[in-house]
Formats: structure tokens, sequence, C-alpha cells
């Protein structure tokens, strides 16, 4: 079943709208997708939106990393996630070298001849300010953050670092 | 007026042979009616140690992992570790 709606003057929804079958939200006024997505073959269908939490783990590439402690939101709005996430160096250890992020919530793909799924910015943003890549890739769907010379970050005790990636969900 | 949480797996998504995609829902709830809920989310790959995934999670890793899915991903992540280093 469909519905056209045809107002000389457009059409008002005072609260929510569900659809695929969704329940309404109660709360506040938007569209509200169901909890699993009906995915739409055509390109121009918004299907799917989602927001929440994920925990960013932390792996050094030498050494070990004794405490961190971390913490990430994203949102996905039809394939499109961005993720947002910040470890802080509680107590850096043995660890040194490069960084690689893990326990992103959606896997991702990337163009059929790239390597790298998607590039974002990081910072260091309790001491130094220094900016950082941010690049998603990997069979694990890692961030690594770096810098562009040597992929290393520096492992000190309450460096804090945030990151942002905007990537494609495979589905 | 009680106020209730529940907490549950609510979806497990196998995505590209290996990848394991799981989200937990967590509903606040008022006298039996929908005030709010939560997502959280991860991934989980063959690599990984899911000794404190719940029991329905281990239970889709181990039918979607087989050691063709296993030797697979090593070697797709072996091609992907030469490419990554900066």
């Amino acid at each position: 079943m469909s519905a056209i709606i045809d107002g000389s003057v457009g059409s008002q929804f005072p609260t929510t709208i569900g659809v695929g079958n969704a329940t309404p939200s109660t709360s506040g006024a938007g569209i509200t997708f169901p909890a699993t997505a009906s995915s739409s073959s055509n390109a121009n269908t918004l299907d799917d939106y989602e927001e929440g939490t994920w925990t960013p783990t932390v792996t050094p590439s030498s050494g070990s990393l004794t405490a961190y402690g971390s913490s990430g939101i994203y949102v996905k709005v039809g394939q499109s996630v961005t993720i947002t996430g910040t470890f802080i160096l509680t107590t850096p250890g043995t660890a040194s070298g490069s960084v690689s992020i893990g326990g992103i919530p959606f896997n991702a793909t990337k163009p059929s001849t790239a390597y790298r799924s998607a590039l974002g910015v990081g910072r260091e943003d309790g001491a130094t300010g220094n900016s950082y890549q941010a690049v998603l890739g990997g069979a694990a769907n890692q961030v690594f953050l770096g810098t562009a010379t040597n992929g290393n970050i520096t492992w000190t005790t309450n460096y804090e670092y945030i990151f942002t990636v905007t990537y494609q969900a495979s589905a | 007026m009680a106020l209730t949480e529940k907490v549950e797996i609510d979806r497990i998504e196998v995505v590209n042979q290996w990848i394991i995609q799981v989200r937990r829902n967590t509903t606040i709830e008022r006298d039996g009616k929908f005030v709010s809920n939560s997502f959280h989310r991860w991934v989980l790959t063959p690599d990984m140690d899911i000794s404190d995934q719940e029991q329905k999670v281990k239970d889709i890793c181990n039918v979607a992992w087989t050691d063709e899915v296993k030797s697979a991903y090593e070697t797709f992540k072996a091609e992907q570790a030469q490419r990554m280093t900066p």
C-alpha cells in the first residue's frame, strides 16, 4: 500500500513518521526507521538511520600498552557511517610505534582498486595539539592513527587522542 | 512508576564472509512502555578472542568461521598488512 499526499501547501506531520512498519517514536519529531534496516536497491532511497556508541580497542605496533581508556560514538545515515573515537594513555607501559584501533561499529567497504577504505583526521588533544592522519583499512577494519611521515604516535602518559572518520558501510 | 532496563544483543550480522557485526540494544521502559533506547556496536573477525561474547554470538561465529573462512581471512590479512604501513 502506498499513500500519496498531494497538498498545494505541503504536508505537516506533528510528531514522527514510521517507515518500513516501524513503530513511530513517541518522543520528539522525525522519521523512525525499522530496527533492522530494509535495504533499498534504489540509489535515491534513504533506508537506514542509526546512532550509538562503540569502544575503540588500542594496540601498539611495538611493546605493550598497560592501560588506557576509550570511548566512541557513531551515526549511520544510509550507508554512510561517521565514527568518532577517543583514547587516553593512562599507563603507556612499553608501547611504541604506530597504533591500530579496532572495534569499529560497521564493516567498511572501499573502492574496488583501493587498499584503504577511508581517510580521516586525528589530534593529540591532551598536551600537544598535534595533528594526525586517521586511515581506515586492513583486514580487520582498523583505524591507523599516525603522522604522514612515519605513522607513529607519541606514547606519553595522559596523552589523549581523538579522531574521526567517515566511511561507507558494506551493508 | 517503575523504570526497567532491558539489555540484549538484537543483531548479529555476517558480512563479507568473515566479518561479524554485533549490536547491543539497551531499552528503558516505564511501566512496560518504551521510553528510550541506545545501541552499542562492535565488529568481530576470526582472529579475535570471543570468549567474553554472549553464547549466541559465539554460536554464529563458530558456524561462520569455518577453517576455509579462517584460512581465507589470514591470507587477506597478510596481503592487507603489507599495504597498510605508511
